[in-house]
């Protein structure tokens, strides 16, 4: 949530005649605790602050315990898993994949990956990430140089992923507050 | 027609230029305002005024902000942003090619960043110039606020302070914008009865206070906050209508905070590989916010779902729908009671739409076309009312503030209560200094008390103390002011000991160059 005001009672101060205009044409008076350029500075002094300290991204769910226990039973191949010895409420754990697919060509040569052109550094080299949720893939990447000559290759990819335990994939840094209610200020 | 509501849009950022470093955190600020905020709006006034639509709205535009809006500097380095933030779009249209929920959502950032750099570009980065050539147009009216943001109930027990506040405050404006300003936005809505003389005789015409500054006003307000009042010295006052504030910033049912909005705190410069976007942030060493956010508000758990544009734009023009009919209905309730139509002001910040409230500019563009369409609430500017309806009772508001309790706790207390004593002291030195000055000033002398003003008036502006009243990172704040004053006080020895450094007067002039019509004797008492 973005915004947030405190409600604070109706002023003890207007009159009887005030009192009643309130009560027909206002539903209630709010007093913002921070409104206007206070909400906006807040927000720019957030900016200023550093890392806070490390918070698990996601807190320790309650489901952590029956996952654990059952796996601990058997695991998918059949062999017993080890019990997990002790819950650690904080231990939290995400993992995010990225591809990278980088390479050069004449600075001056025409480049897409997947279609879209992209931009080469001064020297021809490039360099460009890829998500790579759990699915298959694949990706074309073409140059073509000025004189017409053109080269083209395909990479294919596949990611399948298994959990033992709550992993998480988001967010990737432990030094973000999860962006919880409880968390803003 | 039921009546009349104006739209006050507060648009402020406290002067923050670095040229003595090539990158500099805060000055992202203003970029990032640039982008979210004062474009986007800047676009629907043109669209408005291509279409020919009757949208009268208020804009304030400090002096700071104004500034910074026309420096070079910031303007370039302000371009170099947008640049790198779009740079930063089309790798993320890429790197989600596996992933087409969320590359629909980057492919959107990247088209809108395209529009705002040509926007930015096609008007050589001058933003004032735009506000400026609306306002000549006739589309909104825009007021000045006090120099530099300062809390002016705090500085009234020295008048010349107050006074130099108003007079650099009117002299950017007029530089700014080819004419006198009219309305006065008082910093943090700050009202105290010793001001309203300092006010008169700086020419402003009308100002704005909050809700219980009208309602405790001397004699009580009889139509309360449904129509102004003018002050002793003939100043229209409004009082902010409360009902349509809270349904703005309300925590519980605000409309900012449905569920289909864009989630401000998810950020790409926080959930992704650090290698990734480091280069992408203001300060690359630590992660910061980048502006490519990817999730809805969704909900009050961690777990969120990708934003859905259309149902976000859906969402603005239902709640653009029920605030133009609540402040019908509201209009309609009153309205016997008063002999004219009533007027509901509507003060808002200006970086609320589209910074904090992505849907901010989009939920204003419905508001201003269903109001074009019902013809139930007029859009006035205060100005425009009090040219309408000369006639007002007269009464004197209250002392008042908005924020936390009303009264200017939030910018004096014991977080940030040495700031006052010191400034206190800078003032009367500065005044007692050119009380005693030849006239006319010799030139160096002239340049270093002029110089030492805007070193005053910097440290004076109300930003600092909030921010060191949230105790978030108060390092920046405190030293800004302390910087200012320590400036302010060699200038002031070497003007005193005719010695001055003009080494260092000219870097001073060069790095805070603001306010360049600055005149020492707007001190003199």
């Amino acid at each position: 949530m973005p915004l947030q005001v405190e409600p604070v009672p109706q002023p003890v101060w207007l009159t009887p005649e005030q009192e009643e205009l309130l009560e027909t044409a206002i539903v209630s008076i709010l007093r913002p605790q921070a409104v206007g350029s206070l909400e906006f500075a807040e927000q720019l002094s957030r900016k200023l602050a550093g890392p806070a300290a490390p918070k698990p991204a996601a807190a320790a769910p309650s489901s952590l315990a029956p996952a654990v226990e059952a796996l601990g039973i058997s695991s998918p191949g059949g062999e017993a898993v080890p019990a997990v010895p002790e819950r650690a409420p904080n231990f939290w754990f995400n993992v995010n994949a990225e591809l990278v697919i980088y390479g050069a060509t004449e600075p001056d040569a025409q480049v897409s990956i997947g279609n879209r052109p992209i931009r080469l550094r001064e020297d021809g080299s490039f360099s460009y990430r890829f998500a790579l949720p759990d699915g298959q893939y694949s990706l074309p990447i073409k140059a073509v140089a000025t004189h017409g000559d053109m080269r083209q290759t395909r990479l294919s990819f596949r990611r399948d992923t298994e959990h033992t335990g709550v992993v998480g994939t988001h967010p990737q840094d432990p030094a973000l507050k999860p962006p919880a209610p409880e968390n803003i200020p | 027609m039921a009546g009349y509501l104006a739209l006050v849009l507060h648009a402020h950022l406290p002067f923050v230029r670095h040229p003595e470093h090539p990158r500099f955190l805060e000055e992202t600020w203003l970029f990032e305002a640039v982008v979210e905020t004062y474009i986007p709006l800047l676009r629907l006034l043109e669209n408005w005024r291509k279409e020919q639509l009757p949208a009268r709205l208020c804009f304030t535009l400090s002096p700071t902000l104004c500034a910074m809006l026309r420096d070079p500097l910031l303007q370039e380095r302000c371009a170099r942003h947008i640049d790198d933030l779009l740079d930063l779009a089309e790798k993320e249209v890429l790197r989600t090619t596996f992933d087409p929920a969320t590359q629909r959502v980057a492919q959107f950032y990247e088209e809108r960043l395209q529009a705002t750099r040509d926007f930015y570009l096609k008007h050589h980065c001058d933003l004032a110039s735009r506000f400026r050539a609306a306002q000549d147009s006739g589309q909104i009216e825009i007021i000045t606020c006090a120099a530099t943001h300062a809390v002016l109930p705090l500085l009234a027990d020295d008048p010349p302070a107050v006074r130099a506040q108003l007079a650099a405050a009117r002299d950017e404006y007029v530089r700014c914008f080819g004419r006198l300003p009219h309305g006065i936005w008082l910093p943090e809505c700050a009202f105290e009865a010793r001001l309203e003389p300092l006010l008169a005789e700086a020419g402003f015409h009308w100002f704005l206070v909050d809700t219980h500054g009208l309602l405790n006003s001397t004699p009580p307000p009889r139509f309360k906050t449904f129509a102004p009042v003018f002050t002793p010295h003939g100043l229209g006052v409004f009082g902010r209508d409360p009902e349509s504030a809270r349904q703005v910033w309300s925590r519980h049912g605000g409309y900012p905070g449905d569920f289909r909005y864009r989630e401000f705190y998810r950020d790409i410069g926080f959930d992704l590989d650090f290698d990734y976007v480091r280069a992408h942030l203001a300060a690359p060493e630590r992660r910061g916010f980048t502006g490519l956010k990817y999730h809805a508000i969704t909900g009050p758990g961690s777990d969120k779902k990708l934003y859905d544009r259309a149902a976000a734009l859906d969402a603005a023009a239902t709640h653009a729908r029920h605030f133009l009919d609540a402040r019908a209905t509201h209009c309609a309730q009153v309205h016997p009671a008063l002999d004219r139509p009533p007027i509901l002001v509507c003060p808002y910040d200006a970086e609320l739409f589209g910074h904090w409230w992505f849907e901010g500019p989009e939920f204003l563009d419905a508001l201003v076309r269903l109001a074009a369409r019902d013809n139930t609430i007029r859009l006035i500017t205060p100005g425009d009312y009090l040219a309408a309806h000369p006639i007002n009772q007269m009464a004197m508001p209250s002392q008042s503030s908005w924020g936390e309790g009303g009264y200017l706790k939030v910018w004096l207390n014991e977080s940030n209560h040495w700031i006052q004593p010191k400034l206190r002291a800078a003032q009367q030195r500065l005044t007692a200094a050119v009380n005693h000055a030849p006239r006319p000033l010799p030139e160096l002398q002239r340049r270093a008390l002029a110089q030492a003003g805007r070193e005053l008036l910097l440290a004076q502006s109300s930003d600092w103390p909030f921010i060191l009243r949230s105790q978030s990172s108060p390092e920046y704040a405190r030293n800004r002011v302390l910087n200012h004053l320590e400036n302010f006080s060699k200038l002031l020895s070497q003007t005193e000991n005719q010695t001055i450094d003009l080494d260092f007067l000219s870097t001073l002039e060069a790095r805070n160059n603001i306010f360049p019509g600055l005149d020492p004797h707007w001190w003199r008492e």
